[in-house]
Protein backbone atom coordinates (compact mmCIF):
# COMPACT_ATOMS: atom_id res chain seq x y z
CA UNK A 1 0.00 0.00 0.00
CA UNK A 2 1.49 3.18 -1.06
CA UNK A 3 0.83 6.72 0.82
CA UNK A 4 -1.09 7.97 -1.96
CA UNK A 5 -3.46 5.38 -1.94
CA UNK A 6 -3.52 5.71 1.79
CA UNK A 7 -4.11 9.20 1.50
CA UNK A 8 -7.29 8.54 -0.91
CA UNK A 9 -8.82 5.94 1.11
CA UNK A 10 -8.24 8.07 4.70
CA UNK A 11 -11.80 9.22 4.79
CA UNK A 12 -13.27 5.72 3.85
CA UNK A 13 -10.66 4.27 6.74
CA UNK A 14 -11.92 6.31 9.34
CA UNK A 15 -15.71 5.43 7.78
CA UNK A 16 -14.90 1.62 7.87
CA UNK A 17 -16.60 1.84 4.58
CA UNK A 18 -14.04 -0.23 3.25
CA UNK A 19 -13.34 -4.19 2.50
CA UNK A 20 -12.06 -5.83 4.79
CA UNK A 21 -8.48 -6.39 2.41
CA UNK A 22 -8.26 -2.49 2.12
CA UNK A 23 -8.86 -2.29 5.63
CA UNK A 24 -6.04 -4.09 6.76
CA UNK A 25 -3.73 -3.25 4.18
CA UNK A 26 -3.91 0.63 5.30
CA UNK A 27 -4.21 -0.41 8.76
CA UNK A 28 -0.65 -2.39 8.19
CA UNK A 29 0.69 0.62 6.22
CA UNK A 30 0.13 2.92 8.96
CA UNK A 31 1.93 0.86 11.53
CA UNK A 32 5.00 1.58 9.09
CA UNK A 33 4.31 5.20 7.84
CA UNK A 34 4.44 7.83 10.09
CA UNK A 35 3.18 10.90 7.70
CA UNK A 36 0.13 9.12 7.19
CA UNK A 37 -0.13 8.14 10.92
CA UNK A 38 0.00 11.85 11.78
CA UNK A 39 -2.68 12.70 8.75
CA UNK A 40 -5.20 10.56 10.30
CA UNK A 41 -4.46 11.99 13.98
CA UNK A 42 -5.16 15.50 12.14
CA UNK A 43 -8.37 14.55 10.60
CA UNK A 44 -9.77 12.57 13.19
CA UNK A 45 -8.60 15.37 15.39
CA UNK A 46 -10.52 18.03 13.07
CA UNK A 47 -13.43 16.32 12.99
CA UNK A 48 -14.05 15.95 16.79
CA UNK A 49 -13.28 19.51 17.10
CA UNK A 50 -15.66 20.55 14.36
CA UNK A 51 -18.06 18.67 15.72
CA UNK A 52 -17.89 20.32 19.57
CA UNK A 53 -18.01 23.76 17.81
CA UNK A 54 -20.80 23.26 15.86
CA UNK A 55 -22.76 21.36 18.56
CA UNK A 56 -21.29 24.20 21.24
CA UNK A 57 -23.08 26.79 19.10
CA UNK A 58 -26.29 25.15 18.15
CA UNK A 59 -27.18 23.40 21.90
CA UNK A 60 -28.95 26.45 22.47
CA UNK A 61 -31.09 25.76 19.45
CA UNK A 62 -34.75 24.06 19.34
CA UNK A 63 -37.60 23.64 17.75
CA UNK A 64 -39.83 23.90 20.60
CA UNK A 65 -43.81 24.09 20.76
CA UNK A 66 -43.75 26.93 17.93
CA UNK A 67 -42.41 25.31 15.36
CA UNK A 68 -45.40 22.33 15.97
CA UNK A 69 -48.69 25.54 15.89
CA UNK A 70 -46.34 26.84 13.04
CA UNK A 71 -45.99 23.64 10.64
CA UNK A 72 -49.95 22.08 11.71
CA UNK A 73 -51.26 25.94 10.68
CA UNK A 74 -49.31 25.71 7.78
CA UNK A 75 -51.54 22.07 6.70
CA UNK A 76 -54.36 23.21 7.69
CA UNK A 77 -54.38 26.56 5.91
CA UNK A 78 -53.13 24.86 2.67
CA UNK A 79 -55.67 23.30 0.30
CA UNK A 80 -53.66 20.18 -0.30
CA UNK A 81 -54.49 17.61 2.05
CA UNK A 82 -52.29 14.88 3.19
CA UNK A 83 -54.56 12.16 1.27
CA UNK A 84 -54.86 13.65 -2.23
CA UNK A 85 -51.90 12.72 -3.53
CA UNK A 86 -52.99 10.06 -5.81
CA UNK A 87 -52.49 8.52 -8.90
CA UNK A 88 -49.56 8.89 -11.79
CA UNK A 89 -48.74 12.14 -12.31
CA UNK A 90 -45.52 12.49 -15.08
CA UNK A 91 -42.94 14.62 -13.29
CA UNK A 92 -39.79 15.00 -15.05
CA UNK A 93 -38.25 11.61 -13.82
CA UNK A 94 -40.64 9.52 -15.09
CA UNK A 95 -40.26 11.04 -18.62
CA UNK A 96 -36.97 9.23 -19.38
CA UNK A 97 -39.34 5.94 -18.68
CA UNK A 98 -42.08 6.97 -21.01
CA UNK A 99 -39.21 8.34 -23.61
CA UNK A 100 -37.51 5.18 -23.83
CA UNK A 101 -40.91 3.03 -23.42
CA UNK A 102 -41.87 4.81 -27.02
CA UNK A 103 -38.08 4.22 -28.67
CA UNK A 104 -39.05 0.44 -27.81
CA UNK A 105 -42.20 0.33 -29.31
CA UNK A 106 -41.12 2.15 -32.54
CA UNK A 107 -38.61 0.05 -32.50
CA UNK A 108 -41.05 -3.09 -32.48
CA UNK A 109 -43.45 -1.31 -35.11
CA UNK A 110 -40.70 -0.99 -37.23
CA UNK A 111 -39.21 -4.94 -36.87
CA UNK A 112 -42.97 -5.89 -37.17
CA UNK A 113 -42.96 -4.02 -40.53
CA UNK A 114 -39.97 -5.45 -41.68
CA UNK A 115 -40.86 -9.10 -41.38
CA UNK A 116 -44.05 -8.76 -42.37
CA UNK A 117 -44.29 -6.19 -45.35
CA UNK A 118 -40.46 -7.07 -46.69
CA UNK A 119 -40.50 -6.14 -50.20
CA UNK A 120 -39.51 -8.75 -52.65
CA UNK A 121 -40.53 -11.60 -50.92
CA UNK A 122 -43.70 -12.95 -52.27
CA UNK A 123 -46.23 -14.08 -50.02
CA UNK A 124 -47.10 -17.42 -50.73
CA UNK A 125 -51.38 -16.47 -50.70
CA UNK A 126 -53.36 -14.64 -48.29
CA UNK A 127 -51.77 -11.44 -46.56
CA UNK A 128 -52.63 -12.09 -43.22
CA UNK A 129 -49.45 -11.93 -40.67
CA UNK A 130 -50.89 -12.53 -37.27
CA UNK A 131 -53.99 -14.41 -37.52
CA UNK A 132 -54.48 -17.48 -39.42
CA UNK A 133 -55.85 -17.68 -42.88
CA UNK A 134 -57.68 -20.82 -43.94
CA UNK A 135 -57.43 -20.57 -47.59
CA UNK A 136 -59.26 -23.76 -49.48
CA UNK A 137 -58.50 -24.78 -52.33
CA UNK A 138 -59.99 -27.22 -54.57
CA UNK A 139 -57.78 -30.17 -56.26
CA UNK A 140 -59.73 -30.47 -59.18
CA UNK A 141 -57.77 -33.68 -59.84
CA UNK A 142 -58.40 -35.04 -56.46
CA UNK A 143 -61.88 -33.62 -56.21
CA UNK A 144 -62.63 -35.89 -53.47
CA UNK A 145 -60.40 -33.83 -51.64
CA UNK A 146 -60.48 -30.64 -49.81
CA UNK A 147 -57.11 -29.39 -48.64
CA UNK A 148 -57.10 -26.75 -46.36
CA UNK A 149 -54.33 -25.12 -45.88
CA UNK A 150 -53.54 -23.12 -42.87
CA UNK A 151 -50.71 -20.77 -43.52
CA UNK A 152 -49.04 -19.47 -40.37
CA UNK A 153 -46.98 -16.97 -40.40
CA UNK A 154 -44.25 -17.22 -37.60
CA UNK A 155 -41.97 -14.38 -36.22
CA UNK A 156 -38.80 -15.61 -37.39
CA UNK A 157 -40.55 -15.34 -41.40
CA UNK A 158 -40.74 -19.07 -41.76
CA UNK A 159 -43.88 -20.25 -43.17
CA UNK A 160 -45.44 -23.01 -41.75
CA UNK A 161 -48.04 -25.16 -43.11
CA UNK A 162 -50.17 -27.40 -41.57
CA UNK A 163 -52.39 -29.18 -44.27
CA UNK A 164 -55.61 -30.92 -42.93
CA UNK A 165 -56.81 -33.36 -45.60
CA UNK A 166 -59.95 -34.37 -45.00
CA UNK A 167 -61.86 -36.76 -46.70
CA UNK A 168 -65.26 -36.26 -48.44
CA UNK A 169 -65.82 -40.01 -47.52
CA UNK B 1 -34.66 2.90 9.23
CA UNK B 2 -35.90 2.04 12.75
CA UNK B 3 -38.83 0.88 14.20
CA UNK B 4 -40.06 4.65 15.06
CA UNK B 5 -38.79 6.08 11.92
CA UNK B 6 -41.01 3.05 10.35
CA UNK B 7 -44.07 4.41 12.48
CA UNK B 8 -44.06 7.95 12.08
CA UNK B 9 -44.25 7.20 8.22
CA UNK B 10 -47.05 4.65 8.71
CA UNK B 11 -48.86 7.10 11.09
CA UNK B 12 -48.00 10.33 8.93
CA UNK B 13 -49.61 8.14 5.57
CA UNK B 14 -52.81 7.02 7.40
CA UNK B 15 -52.74 10.86 8.61
CA UNK B 16 -52.22 10.39 12.01
CA UNK B 17 -53.29 13.76 13.63
CA UNK B 18 -49.78 12.67 16.08
CA UNK B 19 -47.83 11.88 13.58
CA UNK B 20 -46.62 15.54 12.44
CA UNK B 21 -46.33 16.05 16.52
CA UNK B 22 -44.10 12.89 16.49
CA UNK B 23 -41.84 14.18 13.43
CA UNK B 24 -41.16 17.63 14.71
CA UNK B 25 -40.29 16.33 17.88
CA UNK B 26 -37.87 13.54 16.97
CA UNK B 27 -36.56 15.56 14.08
CA UNK B 28 -37.22 19.70 14.86
CA UNK B 29 -34.00 20.40 16.39
CA UNK B 30 -31.33 18.52 14.63
CA UNK B 31 -32.91 20.10 11.33
CA UNK B 32 -33.19 23.32 13.08
CA UNK B 33 -29.24 23.02 13.73
CA UNK B 34 -28.51 22.31 10.34
CA UNK B 35 -30.62 24.97 8.75
CA UNK B 36 -28.90 27.67 11.48
CA UNK B 37 -25.16 26.67 9.83
CA UNK B 38 -26.72 26.65 6.19
CA UNK B 39 -28.53 30.19 6.00
CA UNK B 40 -26.63 31.86 9.27
CA UNK B 41 -29.31 32.83 11.12
CA UNK B 42 -32.37 31.51 12.95
CA UNK B 43 -35.38 32.95 11.62
CA UNK B 44 -34.51 31.99 7.84
CA UNK B 45 -33.55 28.72 9.46
CA UNK B 46 -36.68 27.98 11.36
CA UNK B 47 -38.51 29.13 7.86
CA UNK B 48 -36.80 26.47 6.22
CA UNK B 49 -37.41 23.83 8.85
CA UNK B 50 -40.64 24.90 8.78
CA UNK B 51 -41.27 24.33 4.87
CA UNK B 52 -39.07 21.22 5.46
CA UNK B 53 -41.69 19.84 7.62
CA UNK B 54 -44.72 20.50 5.19
CA UNK B 55 -43.27 19.51 2.00
CA UNK B 56 -42.47 15.93 4.08
CA UNK B 57 -46.13 15.95 4.99
CA UNK B 58 -47.52 16.41 1.52
CA UNK B 59 -44.62 13.93 -0.08
CA UNK B 60 -44.66 10.95 2.34
CA UNK B 61 -46.28 8.96 -0.43
CA UNK B 62 -43.50 9.81 -2.70
CA UNK B 63 -40.72 8.12 0.31
CA UNK B 64 -39.66 5.09 -0.67
CA UNK B 65 -37.73 4.19 2.64
CA UNK B 66 -34.87 3.43 0.71
CA UNK B 67 -32.84 5.57 3.52
CA UNK B 68 -33.55 6.75 7.20
CA UNK B 69 -36.28 9.19 7.55
CA UNK B 70 -33.91 12.07 8.73
CA UNK B 71 -31.65 11.80 5.34
CA UNK B 72 -34.71 11.87 3.21
CA UNK B 73 -35.89 15.04 5.69
CA UNK B 74 -32.58 16.50 5.42
CA UNK B 75 -32.69 16.31 1.57
CA UNK B 76 -35.60 18.06 1.14
CA UNK B 77 -33.51 20.71 3.40
CA UNK B 78 -31.62 21.11 1.29
CA UNK B 79 -32.96 21.34 -1.47
CA UNK B 80 -35.11 24.29 -0.09
CA UNK B 81 -32.34 25.81 1.31
CA UNK B 82 -30.92 25.98 -2.49
CA UNK B 83 -33.96 27.36 -3.95
CA UNK B 84 -34.19 29.59 -1.08
CA UNK B 85 -30.58 31.20 -2.44
CA UNK B 86 -31.68 30.71 -5.10
CA UNK B 87 -34.84 32.73 -4.95
CA UNK B 88 -32.77 35.55 -2.93
CA UNK B 89 -29.49 35.71 -4.98
CA UNK B 90 -28.08 36.99 -2.27
CA UNK B 91 -25.69 34.26 -1.62
CA UNK B 92 -22.74 35.63 -3.37
CA UNK B 93 -22.81 39.27 -2.18
CA UNK B 94 -23.56 37.48 1.14
CA UNK B 95 -20.42 35.55 0.65
CA UNK B 96 -18.29 38.39 -0.38
CA UNK B 97 -19.64 41.06 2.52
CA UNK B 98 -18.93 38.40 5.90
CA UNK B 99 -15.45 37.52 4.44
CA UNK B 100 -14.73 41.17 4.46
CA UNK B 101 -15.74 41.29 7.57
CA UNK B 102 -14.54 38.37 8.76
CA UNK B 103 -11.34 39.92 7.90
CA UNK B 104 -11.55 43.11 9.86
CA UNK B 105 -12.37 41.39 12.55
CA UNK B 106 -10.22 40.86 15.42
CA UNK B 107 -9.79 36.97 15.62
CA UNK B 108 -8.53 36.04 18.79
CA UNK B 109 -4.93 35.58 19.15
CA UNK B 110 -5.16 32.38 21.51
CA UNK B 111 -7.28 29.92 21.29
CA UNK B 112 -7.38 26.60 23.17
CA UNK B 113 -10.01 24.63 22.25
CA UNK B 114 -9.53 22.54 25.02
CA UNK B 115 -10.58 25.65 27.03
CA UNK B 116 -14.33 25.72 27.52
CA UNK B 117 -14.16 29.67 27.50
CA UNK B 118 -12.12 29.73 24.29
CA UNK B 119 -14.08 27.26 23.16
CA UNK B 120 -17.21 29.31 23.14
CA UNK B 121 -15.32 32.21 21.35
CA UNK B 122 -13.72 29.77 19.01
CA UNK B 123 -17.19 28.44 17.70
CA UNK B 124 -18.58 32.20 17.11
CA UNK B 125 -15.57 32.66 15.15
CA UNK B 126 -16.11 29.15 13.07
CA UNK B 127 -19.73 29.86 12.77
CA UNK B 128 -18.20 33.23 11.30
CA UNK B 129 -16.00 31.64 8.59
CA UNK B 130 -18.46 28.88 7.93
CA UNK B 131 -20.81 31.56 6.68
CA UNK B 132 -18.12 32.69 4.10
CA UNK B 133 -17.84 29.18 2.30
CA UNK B 134 -20.22 28.65 -0.98
CA UNK B 135 -23.39 26.92 -0.23
CA UNK B 136 -21.74 23.66 -1.52
CA UNK B 137 -19.00 23.66 0.92
CA UNK B 138 -20.96 24.37 3.84
CA UNK B 139 -23.44 21.48 2.74
CA UNK B 140 -20.59 18.94 3.10
CA UNK B 141 -19.38 20.28 6.34
CA UNK B 142 -22.19 19.97 7.61
CA UNK B 143 -23.21 16.65 6.69
CA UNK B 144 -19.59 15.34 7.17
CA UNK B 145 -18.98 16.73 10.76
CA UNK B 146 -22.17 17.85 12.67
CA UNK B 147 -24.48 15.30 11.31
CA UNK B 148 -21.51 12.86 10.99
CA UNK B 149 -22.40 11.07 7.91
CA UNK B 150 -20.32 8.55 5.65
CA UNK B 151 -18.56 8.98 2.61
CA UNK B 152 -21.01 6.68 1.12
CA UNK B 153 -23.97 8.50 2.87
CA UNK B 154 -23.07 11.97 1.60
CA UNK B 155 -22.60 10.57 -2.07
CA UNK B 156 -25.85 9.09 -2.08
CA UNK B 157 -27.69 12.22 -0.65
CA UNK B 158 -26.30 14.65 -2.71
CA UNK B 159 -26.20 12.34 -5.90
CA UNK B 160 -22.28 13.05 -6.47
CA UNK B 161 -19.77 10.47 -6.57
CA UNK B 162 -17.17 9.67 -3.76
CA UNK B 163 -14.27 11.45 -5.34
CA UNK B 164 -16.57 14.59 -5.84
CA UNK B 165 -17.49 14.75 -2.06
CA UNK B 166 -13.84 14.64 -1.34
CA UNK B 167 -13.15 16.94 -3.20
CA UNK B 168 -15.78 19.64 -2.02
CA UNK B 169 -14.22 18.33 2.06
CA UNK B 170 -11.03 18.90 0.41
CA UNK B 171 -11.18 22.72 -0.38
CA UNK B 172 -13.71 23.23 2.50
CA UNK B 173 -11.15 22.55 4.55
CA UNK B 174 -8.34 24.47 3.15
CA UNK B 175 -10.44 27.56 2.57
CA UNK B 176 -11.40 27.18 6.61
CA UNK B 177 -7.72 27.01 7.49
CA UNK B 178 -7.29 30.68 5.77
CA UNK B 179 -9.73 31.93 8.02
CA UNK B 180 -9.34 29.92 11.45
CA UNK B 181 -6.83 30.61 14.00
CA UNK B 182 -3.58 28.66 14.09
CA UNK B 183 -3.89 28.89 17.44
CA UNK B 184 -6.69 26.43 17.75
CA UNK B 185 -4.54 23.67 15.87
CA UNK B 186 -6.89 22.18 13.91
CA UNK B 187 -5.00 21.55 11.24
CA UNK B 188 -2.05 19.78 13.40
CA UNK B 189 -1.56 17.17 15.18
CA UNK B 190 -2.32 17.86 19.24
CA UNK B 191 1.44 18.95 21.04
CA UNK B 192 1.51 18.35 24.30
Amino acid sequence: MSCRRCKKLIEEYIDETLSQRLQKGIKEHLTNCEACRSLLEVKQRFSNIMHQLMSEKTSSLKAGPDMLDRVQGALENDTFSLSSYRGLRIKFRYRLAWGVMTVVFLLLLTTAYFFFFRPGEKAPMAKSYLKCVATIYEDKDQSNWIERCLFLRVTNGEHAYMKIIVSKN
Amino acid sequence: MSVKEKEIVAALKRQDINAVEELVSSFGDRLLRSAYFLCGNKTDAEDLVQDTFIQAVKSVGRFKRKSALYTWLYGILLNLTRHYFRKRKKEVSFFKKTQKQINKQLIPASLNPDLQKDRENASSVFLDCMQTLSLRHREILLLRYFNEMKIKEISSLLGVSKGTVKSRLFYATKHLRKLLPADLNLFTTKKD
